[in-house]
């Protein structure tokens, strides 16, 4: 992403090489308090703190913190300015503003240029395919999926308007990383519909314990950059395998698996085939039996209603009685696992950088044997877990990856069918 | 799509091979007995017919018979559900979409075709009942 300061001096396009390039990293908390979730408040103020002490100032990283906890939201440029409270009754934080004007301040204080990289963390709990919950007069309202995109589209939108100098008429500014420090994010559906916005995603398949990435290890390396500084793969990469190792320490369970939302189209392709295949199938009793079956054998961990899509996918091509149905798994599972080698010619960028060669599942990281049939991305599978999918329907009904495939409609006639 | 690209003839010779394994496969199910007799044999060569003409990817689903409401399946936790009928509709409808917008390549169909009556022809001898 590119702000004034790049339209203004003319700034080198990405990798020229004449510039080093810096991190903004933007991390967006909701910490309002939500009946049945546990109080993310204390948590909130810990990590704010560990990035304030534990991070030594470095002038290759810009890191901007914004937390919205007891009706309140406050923001601070970390090492550099003070925390402050957003006046409210001035800037207009509705209907996911307060996410685009938290982007845009961020941008424009760190003077963000092209070539530089950024990455944005979303912090907090999940709820109902949304994030950051806030109990409201009529009930829980979260910022949900869906509307997440629709926000990052306007921000791109605005942002590509307001520096016309940079980008091109058919240009959008993209993020590098979108990051989530919350649960069961990693899947197809979140893939598909941020592929629009950003170059990777980098979500955990299962729960995220509390306190969340250790930020002040995973960001210790951009502190003092042993060499060149991390490109956004490099990093993702890294985050990965710390925050895992971190966890290990402590016997708790995490994965963390980063996605090349580049390649999300063909994603979704590969699902929608493999749904098809499936559907047509379906009405063969036996064949009904083994895939249902197969659902629950790939299903992630504690009683959450999502499969695991690779293992899922072998599954299928090991038990799936319909040569159809194993081809179309065995193209999905390649294509999840399978080094893209790619054309990549650059002096200025390191291959390893951008990613060049890795598999759509650029990074999986996992720390337990428990997670061992976690292979990186997870599918919605109502039916595998004790989960009330008519009124989880409202909400991933909105995901463009269950309007457009038949997925969401298979796996619901799953569920009915229990 | 004519097959003289080395990964192309690759691609063919696998699924010949997948072809006669869905074969034996077959036959593996009319030995299980009268009862299982129809709904393999409809549900497999439906099968067999989708990935031979879906060469290359390429999906000539007007090969296929409609397999929403086929009689010879006995499906039984699907069967109680309507919407799966739905889906599996929605799916035929999306194939037959999608090769209508990309028509196998002329060349492939017809070498498809030469294997047909012979198929065809191997099934009907494995399926009468032996004397």
């Amino acid at each position: 992403m590119v702000t004034a300061r790049a339209q203004s001096s003319g700034e080198s396009s990405p990798g020229s090489g004449d510039q080093t390039p810096k991190w903004t990293v933007m991390i967006f908390m909701g910490a309002d308090n939500v009946p049945g979730d546990a109080s993310l408040k204390k948590e909130a103020e810990d990590t704010i703190r560990m990035l304030n002490e534990d991070i030594q100032p470095s002038d290759s990283i810009n890191i901007f913190v914004q937390l919205h906890a007891d009706g309140r939201i406050e923001r601070q440029h970390v090492w550099r300015g003070k925390r402050t409270a957003v006046n409210l009754a001035l800037e207009d934080s509705t209907n996911g503003k307060a996410l685009t004007r938290f982007l845009d301040w961020a941008m424009e204080t760190s003077e963000h240029r092209p070539g530089d990289y950024s990455m944005l963390v979303m912090w907090g709990h999940t709820f109902e395919f949304g994030v950051g919950p806030q109990v409201l007069r009529n009930g829980i309202d979260a910022l949900d999926f869906a509307e997440l995109s629709d926000v990052m589209g306007r921000f791109q939108q605005e942002h590509a308007r307001k520096y016309p100098n940079v980008y091109g008429p058919d240009e959008v500014p993209k993020l590098n990383i979108i990051g989530f420090d919350a649960c069961d994010v990693a899947t197809v559906e979140m893939a598909c519909q941020l592929e629009p916005f950003a170059d990777y995603l980098l979500a955990s398949q299962i729960g995220v314990p509390l306190p969340g990435w250790p930020y002040g290890e995973v960001l210790g390396r951009l502190r003092d950059p042993k060499g060149d500084v991390m490109g956004p793969a490099e990093l993702g990469s890294y985050i990965a395998r710390r925050y895992c190792a971190h966890y290990a320490a402590q016997d708790r369970r995490v994965t963390l698996s980063m996605l090349d939302l580049k390649r999300a189209p063909t994603l979704f392709d590969l699902a929608e085939r493999l749904a098809r295949r499936l559907a047509l199938v379906l009405d063969d009793g036996d064949e009904f039996d083994v895939v249902y079956d197969l659902f629950f054998h790939s299903r992630t961990p504690d009683d959450r209603p999502f499969i695991d899509v690779a293992d899922f996918c072998l599954n299928l091509m090991r038990d799936s009685g319909y040569q159809s149905v194993r081809q179309a798994a065995e193209a999905l599972g390649d294509f999840l696992i399978t080094p893209n080698p790619g054309d990549f010619e650059s002096e200025a960028i390191r291959p390893s950088a951008v990613g060049v060669g890795r598999p759509f599942i650029v990074e999986n990281s996992r720390n337990s044997a428990d997670t061992a049939g976690l292979n990186g991305v997870s599918l919605y599978a109502p039916h595998v877990a004790d989960h009330d999918f008519e009124k989880a329907s409202y909400f991933y009904d909105k995901f463009a990856f269950a309007q457009k495939t038949l997925w969401g409609q298979l796996v619901q006639g799953l569920a009915m069918s229990q | 799509m004519p097959l003289d690209d080395p990964k192309d003839i690759d691609r063919f010779a696998k699924d010949i091979d997948r072809f006669s394994k869905d074969i034996d496969r077959l036959l593996k199910e009319i030995d299980r007995g009268p009862k299982d007799i129809d709904r393999a044999s409809g549900a497999i060569v439906e099968d067999v017919f989708r990935q031979v003409t879906g060469l290359n990817g390429f999906l000539v689903v007007s090969f296929v018979a409609p397999v929403a409401g086929s009689q010879s399946l006995n499906g039984r936790r699907a069967a109680k559900n309507p919407m799966m009928a739905t889906v599996a509709r929605k799916a035929e409808a999306r194939e037959q979409e999608d090769a209508v917008q990309n028509p196998v390549d002329p060349d492939t169909l017809r070498q498809l075709l030469k294997t047909l009556p012979e198929f065809l022809k191997y099934l009907e001898q494995k399926a009468k009942p032996k004397a």
